[in-house]
Parts: C-alpha cells; sequence; structure tokens
C-alpha cells in the first residue's frame, strides 16, 4: 500500500454510443507530482480527464481515488479535492468575474449558507495570484478569450483542492500567461504537494514543467514514466507520427524537442 | 491581506426590489379588482376581502348585495389566477433559460405550450374525466413532457445540446402539434368551441379551483427551483465545469426541467396558450437584478404576476372588446423576441 498513491485506474473502458474512446488504460498516479498527458489530437485525452474528475463513468474498469471507488463519493465532497479547468466552457448570463471565481467556492458553502470570511479570502488571494484583480467587476461576456482562461483559472485556485486538472488550460493564452500559469502551477505541487494532471499539447512545455508524462495514443498508454527517461525521439515519431530530435537546453534548463520544419 | 468584504453588500438593493414588486403584485391585485364594467372602490375591495378573510358582516354592511359577489366570485379567482399563471410562466422560463443555457428558450418557444395544449385538447376532445378536475391538468403535463423529451433529443447532438437547433427544433415540434390541435377542432362537433376558446388563452372561466391549483404547483415550483438556485447559476458554465465544481448536474437538470415543465403543463391546462411571458420577463429581470438565479427567480415570479395581472385587465376593463391573452401577449412578445434574436446574432447580449 502506497500512501501517496492518488489516482489508481484500473483497466477502464469507455465509448460514446459505440464508438470507443478509451480502450483499455491502467494508471497509477501519486501526491504532489505534475504529470502530464499528451497525445494527438482526439486520441481520448479529454475524456480521460472527464473520466478522473468522475464527470463521465468507465463502462468497464473502475477508478479508485484514495482508496475509494470515485463514483461513491458524493459530488459536493469530490469537488473539494479536485478542480478541473475545462477547455470549453459558458459563461452564462453575465456573472461578474468575482461572482464566477466565487462559484470555486461552491463546495465549500453549505445549501443556503453566505460565502464566509474565509471564501472571501480565497477569492481575493487567487484574484491576486492570476492578475486580474482589477477585472472583478467586469461582466465575464465582456472579456477577452484569455482574460476568460484566466478568470477559470482562478476559479480553480479558489476551489483549493489539492488537485488540479488542467485540460488545455492555457491554450488561448500567450506566452507571458502560459508560464505565469504553469509557473504558478509548478510552485503549488513544490511548495504545497499539490498535485497536477494537465493536457498539454505544447510538448516543450510539457518537458520543461512536468514531472512524469503519459503518452496516450488512440485510447491507450503508450509510455508513462519520469519525463526525462518517457520523452524519447522514437515516442515522439511512433505516436505523433513527426520527426523530432531532443537536446539539452542550458537557457531553459530543461530537455527540449526541436522539429524538422517545411518537411 | 484583509478581505474586502464591504464589495459584497448588494443585498440590500436586491430585499429593496423584492419589497417593491410584492407591493407592487398587491396594489395590481386591489386596483385591477375594482375595474370593470361595475366600477368599485378600493376601500370597498379591501372591505369585501377583510369581510371574507375575518368573516365579519358588518364590514360589507352598508354595500351594495352584488359588491361582494362581483369580487370574490366574478373578479377575483379571475385575477388571482392570471397572476399565479404569470409567475409560474416567468418561472418556468427563468428556469428553460438557465438550463438550456439559451435566452430564447421559453415553454411557448420550446413547443411545451402546444405540447400541454395538445395533451389537453386530448383530453377534452375525448372528454375524458376519469380524473376528474384534474384529467385536462394530467394530460397536459404529459402533453408538455413528451414534448420536452421530444425537442430535447431531436437538438442532441454527440451528447450535447445545441442551443442553436433547440429553439428551431421547438418550432418545428410545435408547428405539428398544432397541426394537430387543429384537426382535433375539425373533428370535434359540440366540443369545438370549448377547445378553441380554452386554446387563445383565457381568465374568463376562471374558478377558486383553479387557483388553488395554480398556487400550489407554482409554489412547489418556486420551493424546488429556489433549493437548487446556486446549482443552477454554477450549471450556467456548462456540464463539465458544473460537474467538477459539485454539482450534481444530470439529477439537478432533470429535477428542473421536470418542475419547469409541470408548471407551465398547469398554467396552460387552466388558462391555454399565453406565449412570451416566460421569454420577456426573465430579461427584463436579468438587467434589474442580474444573473444571480437566487435573486432572478423570486423577483421573476413577482413580475411575471405583475405583468400578466396587467395586461388581462387591460383587456378586461380597458379595451371595448375583451381580447384574448395569448392574442395580446403574443403582439407585445413576438417584437421583443425579434429584438432578442437579433442582439443575441450580434452576439453582444448582456454585454
Amino acid at each position: 500500500m502506497n500512501n501517496g498513491l492518488l489516482f489508481n485506474v484500473k483497466d477502464i473502458f469507455f465509448s460514446y454510443d459505440s464508438a470507443p474512446v478509451i480502450k483499455g488504460i491502467r494508471l497509477q498516479l501519486s501526491r504532489g507530482k505534475f504529470y502530464g498527458i499528451v497525445g494527438p489530437n482526439g486520441c481520448g485525452k479529454t475524456t480521460f480527464l472527464d473520466l478522473l474528475t468522475g464527470s463521465r463513468t468507465p463502462q468497464q474498469g473502475t477508478i479508485e481515488f484514495k482508496g475509494e471507488r470515485l463514483d461513491s463519493y458524493p459530488k459536493k465532497r469530490l469537488a473539494k479535492s479536485l478542480a478541473l479547468v475545462p477547455q470549453e466552457y459558458d459563461t452564462g448570463f453575465g456573472f461578474s468575474v468575482e461572482d464566477m471565481v466565487l462559484m470555486g467556492r461552491h463546495p465549500h458553502i453549505d445549501r443556503f449558507a453566505s460565502p464566509g470570511q474565509e471564501d472571501w479570502q480565497k477569492v481575493d488571494q487567487s484574484l491576486e495570484l492570476i492578475g486580474i484583480d482589477h477585472l472583478r467587476k467586469r461582466p465575464i461576456n465582456s472579456l477577452s478569450g484569455g482574460q476568460k482562461q484566466r478568470v477559470v483559472v482562478a476559479r480553480a485556485l479558489a476551489q483549493n483542492s489539492e488537485v488540479l486538472l488542467f485540460d488545455e488550460a492555457t491554450s488561448n493564452l500567450d506566452i507571458k500567461y502560459t508560464l505565469q500559469i504553469f509557473n504558478l502551477a509548478r510552485q503549488l505541487v513544490d511548495k504545497e504537494e499539490r498535485t497536477v494532471i494537465a493536457v498539454i499539447h505544447n510538448l516543450n512545455l510539457a518537458a520543461a514543467y512536468c514531472d512524469e508524462i503519459c503518452f496516450i495514443n488512440d485510447g491507450k498508454i503508450a509510455a508513462c514514466g519520469p519525463t526525462a527517461s518517457t520523452l524519447t525521439e522514437s515516442l515522439i515519431g511512433s505516436v505523433f507520427g513527426v520527426d523530432s530530435r531532443i537536446s539539452w537546453d542550458e537557457y531553459s534548463n530543461s530537455h527540449q524537442i526541436s522539429y524538422r520544419y517545411k518537411g | 491581506m484583509t478581505p474586502k468584504v464591504q464589495f459584497h453588500g448588494k443585498d440590500t438593493r436586491f430585499l429593496l426590489i423584492t419589497v417593491m414588486l410584492v407591493i407592487l403584485t398587491l396594489a395590481a391585485i386591489i386596483v385591477s379588482a375594482g375595474m370593470g364594467y361595475i366600477a368599485i372602490g378600493q376601500s370597498d375591495i379591501l372591505r369585501v376581502i377583510g369581510a371574507r378573510l375575518f368573516s365579519s358582516n358588518s364590514l360589507v354592511a352598508n354595500l351594495d348585495p352584488s359588491i361582494p359577489y362581483v369580487v370574490m366570485d366574478v373578479r377575483l379567482p379571475r385575477i388571482l389566477t392570471a397572476a399565479l399563471v404569470g409567475a409560474g410562466l416567468a418561472l418556468s422560463g427563468v428556469i428553460y433559460q438557465g438550463i438550456l443555457l439559451n435566452p430564447l428558450a421559453d415553454p411557448y418557444t420550446l413547443g411545451i405550450s402546444s405540447g400541454a395544449a395538445f395533451g389537453a385538447s386530448l383530453a377534452l376532445l375525448a372528454n375524458i374525466s376519469m380524473l376528474g378536475f384534474f384529467s385536462t391538468p394530467l394530460f397536459a403535463f404529459t402533453g408538455a413532457v413528451a414534448t420536452l423529451l421530444l425537442v430535447m433529443r431531436l437538438s442532441t447532438f454527440n451528447g450535447q445540446i445545441s442551443a442553436q437547433t433547440l429553439i428551431l427544433s421547438g418550432v418545428i415540434v410545435g408547428a405539428i402539434l398544432s397541426a394537430g390541435i387543429s384537426f382535433m377542432k375539425y373533428i370535434a362537433d359540440e366540443q369545438v368551441a370549448v377547445i378553441i376558446f380554452w386554446l387563445m388563452g383565457s381568465f374568463a372561466s376562471a374558478t377558486w379551483g383553479g387557483v388553488v391549483l395554480v398556487l400550489l404547483t407554482v409554489f412547489a415550483g418556486l420551493g424546488v427551483t429556489l433549493f437548487f438556485a446556486r446549482d443552477l447559476n454554477i450549471m450556467s458554465l456548462g456540464r463539465r465545469s458544473s460537474d467538477s465544481l459539485g454539482v450534481d448536474t444530470a439529477r439537478v437538470r432533470r429535477m428542473l426541467l421536470l418542475s419547469a415543465s409541470f408548471v407551465a403543463a398547469v398554467c396552460v391546462a387552466v388558462t391555454g396558450i399565453i406565449g412570451f411571458i416566460g421569454l420577456i420577463v426573465p430579461h427584463l429581470m436579468r438587467y434589474i437584478v442580474g444573473p444571480d438565479n437566487r435573486k432572478l427567480i423570486p423577483a421573476s415570479a413577482l413580475a411575471g404576476a405583475v405583468l400578466l395581472l396587467t395586461a388581462d385587465t387591460i383587456t378586461r376593463a380597458v379595451l371595448p372588446v375583451e381580447v384574448p391573452i395569448g392574442v395580446l401577449t403574443a403582439l407585445i412578445g413576438g417584437p421583443f423576441f425579434c429584438v432578442i434574436f437579433r442582439q443575441k446574432q450580434k452576439g453582444k447580449f448582456y454585454e
């Protein structure tokens, strides 16, 4: 029995109608690590995250979270432990930024109670950490795509959960805010022993930030393990079908991948 | 870091709006009870109501004996039905818009009203009365839920409801059902007048029994909806977000859609099709109290009551001929729908 074991994914299968998406995944994820999930478009990454958050239930196999079956958790209890930054989201009927971030406190507030001191504190902290304090009264619909995405990240921070799941959370962001969010996530892992599970398209970002990296291809795990030993040129070739070269980069202090362009 | 609690005190404003809406509703009831063929003073109305509430006949001793009858048996059932149905339609409009994330959704545009009308017409035509007073509402509810399921099924692709096709499906299903209703009218002999008059929407035949039925339904609907109001707020972010924020989205969605359809069906069963109240009122109130459903739901219910009661009083006591209320609300609501539709297409709604 490993005390650091967070998720124990046991041979899960999942299909939409009759189209199989997850075709047998067995995986163990531990506390206090930064996981990157990579793979080609349509390989089942997002569905896999949905299964980890309990938003969908596998048709075969089980997922255990901290030793208990994921589907046995009441939703609110699960939401205290797991926060998701989804790739797509609706913005509702014009809630303010502040209201949106406060929704991250929903699992912590009783049904008819008002948000307390601690809830507002977390909201204020998250807004400041992400640097959108000046937008707090703006209606969310009036923000740009990148600003909206940062609001959603702030909401997940306000949720104050031990696990954060990012589904392409920086796809709309410029490089400055992409790095800000990755740095923030890295700090949460290093300083507070939280766990980050992030679907990442940019392999160089994954190489720079992740402790472990999992390649998903066609609904199965192609490889999973410590970033340095897992990320290889031949694996990238077989999963993505592109030629690449991996080398140690002094400036970024990480392994970086270069591709052959115009090939 | 000190939390900025001073930013969060918007509730006095909401309280003020609510109190104003309650006063407005009560005033509208009293004023409209005095209007009509026989004009009755407000103090006389209060006296008649007081006499009935406290069963003291001394209050009405020096009044014309026809006045208590006009107020209690003719006007008040109609007035209260109009107010309650307005509240009910606005309530179901808020829920449909909130869950389906579509500002154009209401019982009428989704075809729910037509479905309820179809069920109710069937009951009227076949003269079904095995369940007594509740036969028509029950058939209406069945029709409403069946229509809702069909419309949602038609607009669902890959497990996602497409907002664009939702209203289109509602209109198509509504059109088919209207044709069905027309056919029933065609084959109905002596029942045809009953169906036609009822379909146009009218409060003229309101009874105290109807008042009680709508009252119970609307308050039950309000109770369920307010219970889930915060969940409904969060569900406006989309299913994946709300699931991960601790909302049992599938269950809450089912509960709320059923409640909204039940309220809409009972309203239709009691008064016929009255369109656009469920569309207009939530929009107006969203501008005034904001998108938070905990405030929007009670505010919309009250405003719906005032609006429909006012419209009904206009057709009953102001216009020279009584225009069916459904016609009046469609005449006002149709253009309103066009404006919202244009703004939504331009993508600048609520900005």
